[in-house]
């Protein structure tokens, strides 16, 4: 199969444009471009480890772009959390996640899904697990440096 | 096996989404491709206009969207198939979640209905 790369590729996800430093398209016998799961894993483990890696809270947007590549429902995230499906839904209207706590908490039981079997023996020094914001950097850190996950750009509006 | 566990069988790098180019709803189908996969339920199916039964079928699937709340997510894959029936390719092609003016399933019966009329049908698969 053919392929066609792009560079700089603007990708949307989770409610803003992401810039995509390679984005591979393969082209089927009857000429027409697809993209490959496989590269759309690649670019969503891409972003959803800047998402976990990023201080900032956690919106709505966000939540719904990690259900989707983790397969998620609210469901099973409302019981891990152990709140009410309802409440997440309630999220919806202010368009993040109420608190700072909850949120880091959410960023790190996806960055875990998505890259804790793969990254199990990474060992977090004690002086980071003084934040959560600093655990979500370091592991989003190790995340790249492991090559468990490539390295995107948020597009500034 | 029916369709649509072919479909979940197939390894990342033979399950694709058109790109002709990438508008902003096939941007989303990519990212609930994972999701439709594991979630979703199977419509119904249907021959390809141009091609033989034995080379290629369509199949329709529905999934309750993350929240369960609003329009769930409604795909057509293109199952490209071997010379001995079993799927080899597949290909997102259509996608639609009540979003950019494209229909809106909240249910998986009402999905089935739309699908239904699309030539897609249910009956038991091999």
């Amino acid at each position: 199969m053919k392929t066609k790369t792009e560079t700089d590729y603007p990708y949307a996800a989770a409610g803003r444009v992401w810039i995509v430093p390679e984005y591979k398209l393969a082209q089927l016998p009857d000429g027409s471009l697809v993209v490959l799961k496989a590269e759309l894993d690649r670019v969503h483990r891409a972003i959803a480890n800047e998402i976990c890696g990023s201080s900032e809270r956690l919106t709505v947007d966000e939540l719904d772009f990690l259900c989707d590549v983790t397969a998620t429902t609210y469901s099973e995230l409302a019981q891990v959390l152990e709140l009410n499906k309802s409440t997440l839904s309630r999220w919806k209207r202010p368009g993040s996640v109420p608190s700072t706590s909850t949120s880091h908490g959410i960023k790190r039981w996806f960055w875990m899904k998505l890259f804790g079997l793969e990254l199990a023996a990474v060992q977090i020094p004690i002086a980071v697990l003084e934040n959560d914001a600093g655990v979500l950097a370091y592991l989003h850190q190790q995340a790249i440096a492991e090559g468990a996950a490539e390295s995107v750009l948020r597009r500034v509006a | 096996m029916t369709w649509l566990d072919a479909l979940r069988h197939l390894n990342p790098e033979q399950i694709a989404v058109v790109h002709d180019p990438m508008t902003p709803r096939y941007q989303r189908a990519g990212v609930r491709l994972g999701y439709l996969l594991v979630h979703g339920v199977f419509l119904g199916h249907r021959g390809h206009d141009d091609l033989a039964e034995d080379q290629c079928v369509e199949v329709a699937v529905w999934a309750a969207a993350p929240s369960g709340v609003g329009d769930g997510y409604y795909a057509c894959f293109r199952l490209f198939l071997d010379e001995y029936g079993a799927v080899e390719f597949a290909v997102l092609f259509a996608f639609y979640d009540g979003r950019d003016a494209s229909p809106g399933f909240a249910t998986a019966e009402l999905a089935r209905t739309y699908s239904l009329t699309q030539g897609f049908h249910d009956e038991d698969q091999d």
